[in-house]
């Protein structure tokens, strides 16, 4: 049985930890927004800068829904889900814009 | 763990059932987000598709102002670390710290608003309406949709919080507060995917 996300950890230490941890989360979530900033400002990596953005871009995604969102230590059945979304997203898009590259 | 165990880790008092009910919304609100996933995926693969039929009117490369729109970006992502606070704060039944981030959380959400209502107005100026082009509609529906979740999300937040000053915090409000989390979370994932795929790779492509 997973423990419910919404159940706190009780001692002070286990507190003090978790609020650390979001900090460093939203810390490193803004630095990751700069950096991907930095990249199309500054011109830096050309070729690779469009999968160098996505990839960026997806270690904040996976940050927020796994550590903001609880969904680490949560019920795998809620991973699925999230996970399925995003597949049936992605899968959405791709097939969007290519149907509508080609008759638009 | 059991469900005493969870109970008393909870701080509630009585002795109530921890089954299905609860687990149900939050499994609820899983399944809703995933069906927002292909209602975003569908407007940004029409961006994507559409974004170069600029028809006679200014292109993204030529409109998107990076450093407002990072502005915004940083702004909405503070909103969320506010929001998993409060929910942290919550979770220590520590009422007041909950209504502080939660007002925090509603006022980010308020100003990346006003900052969207004011790029809006600027591609108005210069020339992109949601009739301009190809490029206009799709950018002004998805950027709107978004913009419409996140007004949501604040109207939701001031519920909560008008709610807790109100009547408190107990099982049943804290259930909301942490699915209303799960939601602004949700918000601002689509905005980092938005901000990178037609931003970002907007300024890179031109």
């Amino acid at each position: 049985m997973h423990e419910e996300p919404f159940l706190a950890p009780t001692q002070p230490a286990e507190q003090r930890a978790q609020r650390t941890l979001y900090l460093a989360i939203g810390a490193l979530s803004l630095a990751l927004t700069l950096a991907a900033v930095f990249i199309v400002v500054a011109g830096i990596a050309r070729p690779l800068a469009l999968p160098l953005l996505i990839a960026l871009a997806v270690v904040q995604v996976l940050m927020q829904a796994f550590l903001f969102m609880h969904l680490r230590g949560s019920r795998h059945l809620y991973t699925y889900f999230f996970l399925g979304g995003v597949m049936l997203a992605i899968l959405m898009a791709s097939c969007l814009m290519v149907l509508i590259q080609q008759w638009a | 763990m059991s469900t005493e165990s969870g109970l008393q880790r909870a701080g509630l008092d009585a002795p109530l059932e921890l089954g299905l009910p609860k687990d149900n919304r939050i499994l609820g609100i899983w399944i809703f987000l995933a069906g927002e996933c292909a209602f975003f995926a569908s407007l940004i693969g029409g961006y994507l598709g559409l974004h170069m039929n600029v028809a006679h009117g200014p292109t993204g490369a030529q409109l998107f102002d990076l450093p407002l729109t990072t502005i915004a970006t940083l702004i909405l992502l503070s909103s969320s670390l506010t929001v998993v606070l409060g929910v942290a704060a919550m979770q220590r039944r520590d009422v007041r710290g909950m209504q502080i981030w939660l007002w925090l959380t509603a006022l980010l959400g308020l100003f990346f608003l006003e900052f969207q209502g004011y790029e809006f107005y600027t591609f108005y100026n210069h020339g992109l309406t949601i009739q301009t082009s190809a490029f206009g509609s799709a950018f002004f529906t998805l950027t709107g949709f978004h913009g419409l979740h996140v007004a949501f999300g604040v109207f939701w937040i001031l519920l909560l919080l008008f709610q807790s000053m109100r009547l408190g915090i107990n099982e049943e409000r804290t259930t909301k507060v942490f699915i209303m989390s799960l939601y602004w979370h949700f918000v601002d994932v689509v905005w980092v995917v938005i901000f990178t795929l037609v931003y970002l790779a907007g300024k890179v492509g031109s």
